[in-house]
């Protein structure tokens, strides 16, 4: 018992210690641990897959609604759904409710749509692209990053009504009023409602949220990417319908990279989540060990 | 003095405040105001970019402040002002470099950013009037303007070609952004992680049954998450007759989705109604703390 009590007084320090250790040591000794997609995650991946939800050349509405702080947690299931956009020959829109959105839609834009073009011919060969697809695929036809702009729900109700009216250029400065991706075939001006999905990416505020708040106007079906300690908070809009799935934190990016046969940094990062996970839990145990521990102790000495 | 600092901002909330709320549910058959819904939220966005810059302005105003009382922690604010000001100087060139460079000229060389956003990869233009899409011909060369064996000529937007000084600032600004700032962004959020395990291990205790129920669903939820809760799963299938039923996953599922969905759709229901009441009272005056917190 007296092992537990002196347990209570551990230095801080050796917490972060092992804590530290059960992340670097899976990492320089990489092991792979099963990967079972969720429900949430299948869906959404079902979603893309199907042609008639989403036949080729839909234009989807991306939203990068986290900033550098969140990025291990929602890059990677932004690129794993990237890819399979461009597989699908989909045209993914990025845009951006937070200030450095724009920079992050940028970087999975530019890994998503590399680890496309560098994978083409293998996966053409094993069928897995739909017939339409590209051996090199442009910016502004197939993709493009318009950026941040402000106003979050304000902004997205003005998207619902035009595209071209807050987003007169993309983040690079070009018109969009120029690119073949903006064009209808009516001739209509690109609103929201042409979009097929809308998936935000989100950390925090302003992210799935306010298009959810303004599903009324668009009536677009949407999804999300969140960081894990969100999970809680959108499983409600999965429940009631608003939607169709979601990735949740680094275990939604594993799992949406198993689905897409791509495993990238999402499953990468299991094997130490899941260790460091194991250790916080052991170290929870030992902590209400040496409480049960104390506890008896003042008993029996008032006893 | 009055009127302009309460009364008129109060009439100009409850004027827009209404007009929203009529627009919002007139539907089509009052199309003038129906017609403002599109039109407010434009105005909205330039004003909410005015209060972007008025944030900035505040923030130099009371950091020099503090530098120039020396109170505690000014170090901190020099360093804040020293990065700020960088930052934006860094960005307004980059970004605005068309304004003050010179057209392309055929047979100079110009630098092009590479992929990933930091270096820079020099250019020799060909040809500088645009084609149908807008791009010029280039083609790539070394560092000394010879033309490059293995390369083709290649057709540019002729705004990402930038001369050698401001692609050195391009790569300045994407040094401090992607070196700097994403990677002190990170660091401290991974901190959280240590912080966890450290109050979890002295702050997490059982001393009641609701607290053991909690730090149970807490377990299953954590191994749930993670690719380890299958290998649990799996070696609880070997327990007789519960066994296959212990699956750590499904359980994990159920949690989220009932019992914590619950609870947050009924914190989320009272949030809401809690901001269109709090909505309502700014709009009527009856809230007027956003007026300079006078109540």
């Amino acid at each position: 018992m007296n092992i537990f009590i002196k347990l209570k007084n551990l230095d801080r320090r050796w917490v972060f210690l092992f804590v530290a250790l059960s992340v670097i040591i899976p990492l320089l000794f990489p092991f792979a641990l099963p990967v079972v997609p969720t429900k949430a995650v299948a869906n959404l991946h079902k979603f893309i897959e199907n042609a008639e939800a989403l036949p080729e050349g839909t234009r989807c509405f991306l939203s990068f609604d986290f900033d550098p702080a969140s990025e291990p947690e929602l890059k990677p299931s932004a690129v794993a759904i990237l890819v399979h956009m461009f597989r699908r020959n989909l045209k993914p829109i990025c845009g951006a409710n937070w200030p450095v959105g724009g920079e992050m839609a940028e970087v999975a834009l530019v890994e998503a749509a590399n680890a496309y073009m560098s994978t083409y011919e293998d996966m053409k060969a094993q069928g897995k692209l739909a017939p339409g697809c590209k051996p090199i695929i442009e910016r502004g036809v197939d993709y493009v990053n318009l950026g941040y702009k402000t106003g979050a729900i304000i902004h997205v109700k003005a998207l619902c009504n035009d595209f071209m009216y807050p987003y007169p250029q993309d983040r690079d400065g070009n018109s969009t009023a120029e690119m073949a991706i903006f064009r209808n075939p009516d001739g209509r001006r690109f609103a929201m409602s042409d979009v097929g999905l809308i998936i935000s990416f989100t950390a925090g505020t302003g992210g799935i949220e306010t298009f959810i708040s303004m599903a009324g106007e668009h009536k677009r079906p949407m999804a999300a990417g969140c960081t894990s300690v969100n999970i809680p908070r959108f499983t409600t809009y999965l429940q009631s319908g608003q939607l169709i799935g979601m990735t949740g934190g680094l275990p939604g990016a594993a799992e949406y990279e198993t689905l897409i046969e791509r495993p990238g940094k999402g499953c990468a990062g299991m094997t130490p989540q899941s260790i460091a996970h194991l250790v916080i839990m052991l170290f929870i145990i030992f902590g209400n060990l040496a409480y049960i521990a104390e506890q008896r102790n003042e008993a029996k000495k008032k006893g | 003095m009055i009127f302009l600092k309460r009364t008129l901002p109060l009439i100009i909330t409850f004027i827009t405040g209404m007009i929203m709320i009529v627009a919002f549910f007139s539907g089509e058959g009052l199309p003038s105001i129906k017609s403002l819904e599109s039109t407010l939220p434009k105005w909205i966005q330039i004003i909410m970019t005015f209060t972007m810059v008025l944030g900035a302005f505040s923030l130099l105003r009371i950091n020099l402040q503090k530098i120039s009382r020396k109170a505690d922690g000014w170090g901190y604010s020099l360093v804040l002002i020293i990065g700020f000001l960088s930052m934006a100087f860094l960005g307004f060139i980059t970004g605005s470099w068309p304004m003050f460079d010179k057209p392309l000229t055929n047979g100079e060389i110009y630098y092009v950013l590479c992929e990933d956003n930091v270096s820079a990869r020099p250019i020799r233009v060909i040809d500088n009037l645009k084609d149908k899409e807008g791009k010029i011909k280039v083609e790539y060369v070394d560092d000394k303007g010879e033309k490059l064996a293995d390369t083709e000529s290649a057709m540019i937007p002729p705004d990402t070609a930038r001369t050698r000084n401001m692609s050195y600032a391009n790569s300045m600004q994407q040094i401090l952004f992607v070196g700097v700032f994403k990677n002190a962004q990170s660091t401290m959020f991974s901190l959280l992680a240590f912080f966890v395990a450290s109050a979890s291990f002295r702050a997490f205790r059982i001393k009641s049954k609701e607290a053991g129920l909690l730090m149970g669903s807490a377990f299953i939820v954590m191994l749930g998450n993670v690719s380890i809760g299958s290998l649990v799963s799996q070696i609880l299938a070997y327990i007789p007759v519960i066994g296959p039923y212990l699956n750590i996953a499904d359980i994990k599922e159920w949690i989220m989705t009932y019992p914590s969905s619950a609870a947050q759709s009924a914190i989320l229901i009272g949030a809401m109604l809690g901001y269109i009441s709090a909505s309502m009272k700014i709009i009527f005056g009856v809230e007027r703390s956003h007026l300079g917190g006078e109540g």
